[in-house]
């Protein structure tokens, strides 16, 4: 019999359901429901680990140079962008191996990914020609390119207390 | 009666197990079969049955990946299964609330 492993009980079907079998039933539901969506909360990770290490490299490209008393800029350029490269490969084989993929996952990525962008463009082309060196912009500017990640592990830490 | 939301239920969704599967695979975009098989607390092989039963009434796309070196196989709803899903809940939820009457059953509203 199919109910031996569906768990459907022995000549019961779906006329016999009461009040309260369809609300254990909701409720069952509900639980495998909400450990997915925890189990889809790993994208955190990504923009934890994102929004460290390319802030921290952005700053470094704009003021290393002038910190380490360097005349040309490229061997720090050269060394952060592999620095970059590096962790955003690890990250993006990471998330294509997670077990579960949330279906807010393409939303809040784009987004993340869109606002990072604009204000990472903003930062290295208006320091790149008018701050080289100047830790007032690029100390703060590198900290704001950091915020749509903090943005998103807020998001989504919200979405799993709200799952408890 | 036909208007009683019982009606409204899904055959193939209604059995517990498929529907705790398609709920959890509606709170997805993707999954793994092992992501699914742990959060509904079932078998390998209970949940290879049941996926191919969902997967023949077109509700379960399953697909197979690699991760690394290892075969992975991958759980989606299709929008038809997620349609079904959603009118099974909300039939569920009519009845849980107890919001039409029950034929033939007197002690409810």
């Amino acid at each position: 019999m199919e109910g031996a492993m569906d768990g459907t009980p022995g000549g019961a079907g779906r006329a016999d359901i009461g009040r309260e079998e369809a609300a254990a039933s909701l409720a069952a539901a509900e639980g495998a429901a909400a450990k997915m969506r925890r189990k889809a909360s790993s994208y955190a990770v990504y923009c934890a680990v994102y929004g460290t290490v390319i802030p921290v490299c952005t700053a470094a490209i704009g003021l290393g140079p002038f910190l380490l008393g360097l005349e040309s800029a490229l061997p720090v350029v050269f060394t952060t962008t592999a620095v970059m490269l590096g962790v955003i490969l690890a990250l993006v084989i990471y998330m294509v191996t997670r077990p579960v993929t949330g279906t807010w996952f393409l939303r809040a990525h784009t987004a993340t990914m869109t606002a990072w962008g604009v204000l990472y463009g903003v930062t290295m082309i208006v320091g790149m020609t008018a701050f080289r060196g100047e830790p007032a912009w690029w100390i703060p500017m590198s900290i704001a390119t950091a915020l749509p990640f903090a943005a998103t592990i807020v998001w989504i830490l919200r979405m799993n207390r709200r799952d408890r | 009666m036909t208007r009683h939301p019982r009606a409204r239920l899904d055959d193939v969704i209604h059995a517990p197990v498929r529907f705790s599967i398609v709920a959890a695979l509606a709170a997805v975009q993707q999954a793994d079969f092992k992501a699914v098989r742990d959060a509904v607390e079932i078998t390998d092989s209970a949940l290879s049955k049941q996926v191919a039963t969902l997967e023949k009434a077109g509700y379960v796309d399953v697909g197979k990946t690699w991760a690394g070196r290892r075969p992975r196989t991958v759980l989606r709803l299709t929008s038809g299964g997620r349609a079904a899903f959603e009118q099974h809940v909300a039939a569920l939820r009519e009845i849980a609330e107890g919001a039409v009457p029950m034929v033939g059953d007197g002690t409810d509203p």
